[in-house]
């Protein structure tokens, strides 16, 4: 306990200390403001930002991105992989295919999504739904794996439907490994956006982050850099929450 | 017992023949895909032109100019982050307060998504081949970093002990007990690094790069020319493919397995 509560101490006197030293060779001249911005400056770029600029509607756009295509990802991945867990023969048929897929360098593939659905808002929806939708098919099938087969022999004994036998042992059994897969797919959609973004975009915040690169503005990329950090803070720590919520007893059972 | 044996071969035969089936069907369907689905190869493109598109570039130079390009500054990001990361994660496990107060933001920083760095890099590197690196080098070094450092916590502390005892020195213990630990992870974790670098050297071509499989691809979105950008992806495929195939093949031999390996994102 403690160590914990010196531990928390030390994060945030490391933090501070990093910020407070940032800060003070930007003002004292020891590094080119150019470059390095302050975090000052930075702050009051990203309030500025917010309140007269474009930032919030860029965010807003990017979160949506997200929104989209992570639900329509996970959704879709999740009755795939359901589809191949309760069809053997067909799961061994499409396998080398799907670990091939797994393995591509997903991100790198979104110029063909570009190239397609122009550079709107679907582009980047479908490069996330992509991305998530491989790793919940991959999870599923994981998950299928773990499904301990004393407990639907024990179902089937007991006299259990098909049903029950679906509802009360195969989708308990799955939930982990769904949620390990969705969040990982969370951090990779926030990467899919933004990737998206930067190949060809109109809005969103890897697009103000570009803009401002190009224009050499460095406070812009900060600021633009600060709403993704806010953005895939929350997204990623509430998913670390929920896990904990819902699932915090299998962890505690590893230990 | 006969019959059983059939079966398995019948149900080999019918997975094998599905596999192979379906490859052709792909390749077949993408190349006849104007015929059948009124698709413009303005849009799939077709085998037949991607191949047209290779030899093309081949004999003018620039594909093997652009891929080698790629290469190198993906090896370059790997090593050079490989290197850095490995050894911050040494220096902070030597402390157990100095991990524990790091480890956590480090894992926050896994969770930014480091690819949006390279807009930032454009500015500090300009357009050329260190701005790549340091988009390959982020994404290496918060894995190598973290890898390590987990690594090393998997080491058994009573074998140290019992080698102090028995009078090996710091040297001795690292080559006798500590690599051969953390010698698996530290692959796993280099497989992915690997991986990631390659993602990031292209990220950064796609931003802004005069040569590179990722301008090719960018140029050729540029223009609608869809015959070059799937002649960018396949070669990239091909390489991904190779590395990670190698990289297997390299863990096979060794006896390496397990590791950190999906914790991670570009």
């Amino acid at each position: 306990m403690k160590m914990q509560r010196s531990v928390l101490a030390g994060q945030i006197a490391l933090v501070l200390a990093l910020l407070v030293v940032w800060e003070i060779c930007a003002r004292a001249g020891l590094s080119d403001v150019r470059w390095f911005s302050s975090p000052s400056a930075i702050i009051a770029r990203f309030g500025g930002e917010c309140w007269h600029g474009s930032l919030l509607r860029d965010g807003a756009i990017t979160l949506d991105e997200i929104a989209l295509g992570f639900l329509t990802g996970t959704f879709g991945g999740i009755l795939f992989g359901l589809m191949l867990g309760f069809m053997p023969r067909l799961r061994r048929i499409l396998m080398p295919y799907l670990q091939a897929i797994y393995g591509v360098p997903r991100p790198a593939m979104a110029p063909i999504f570009v190239l397609w659905f122009g550079i709107g808002i679907v582009s980047k929806i479908v490069l996330i739904f992509s991305l998530v939708y491989f790793i919940l098919v991959v999870y599923v099938l994981a998950g299928f794996r773990q499904i301990n087969p004393d407990l639907i022999d024990l179902a089937n004994t007991v006299g259990a439907s098909r049903r029950q036998i679906l509802l009360k042992v195969i989708v308990p059994s799955l939930l982990p490994s769904i949620f390990a897969g969705m969040k990982l797919g969370i951090g990779l959609a926030i990467v899919g956006a933004v990737v998206g973004e930067f190949i060809a975009s109109q809005a969103g915040l890897g697009h103000f982050v570009l803009q401002a690169s190009f224009s050499g503005d460095t406070v812009g990329i900060y600021a633009g850099l600060t709403g993704l950090a806010l953005i895939s803070l929350v997204l990623v720590a509430g998913m670390e929450l929920l896990d904990r919520r819902f699932f915090g007893w299998q962890h505690e059972l590893k230990l | 017992m006969s019959s059983g044996v059939d079966d398995l071969r019948t149900d080999r035969f019918i997975v094998g023949a599905g596999r192979l089936g379906l490859s052709a069907a792909i390749v077949l369907l993408w190349q006849f895909s104007p015929e059948l689905f009124g698709v413009s190869p303005f849009w799939l493109s077709r085998p037949s032109m991607v191949w047209a598109k290779a030899v093309q570039s081949i004999s003018s130079g620039a594909l093997t100019r652009d891929t080698l390009t790629t290469l190198t500054e993906t090896l370059l990001g790997f090593v050079l982050g490989s290197l850095a990361g490995i050894t911050i994660g040494i220096l902070l496990a030597r402390s157990k307060f100095a991990a524990a107060v790091i480890e956590p933001l480090l894992l926050v920083v896994n969770a930014f998504p480091k690819v949006a760095l390279a807009p930032l890099f454009l500015v500090w590197f300009g357009i050329g081949l260190s701005m790549k690196v340091a988009v390959a080098f982020s994404l290496v070094v918060i894995v190598m970093t973290l890898t390590t450092m987990s690594a090393l916590r998997t080491v058994r502390q009573e074998l140290v002990d019992n080698a102090k005892l028995m009078g090996a020195g710091s040297a001795k213990i690292f080559s006798a007990i500590i690599l051969p630990s953390i010698a698996p992870w530290l692959f796993s974790g280099l497989k992915v690094s690997l991986a990631f670098s390659l993602i990031g050297a292209l990220l950064g071509e796609f931003i802004a790069a005069q040569q590179g499989l990722g301008a090719m691809i960018d140029e050729g979105l540029g223009n609608f020319d869809s015959a070059t950008v799937f002649l960018g992806l396949v070669v990239l495929l091909a390489i991904s493919w190779i590395i990670n195939s190698g990289m297997d093949l390299v863990a096979d031999r060794l006896g390496f397995s397990g590791g950190p390996g999906e914790l991670f994102r570009p």
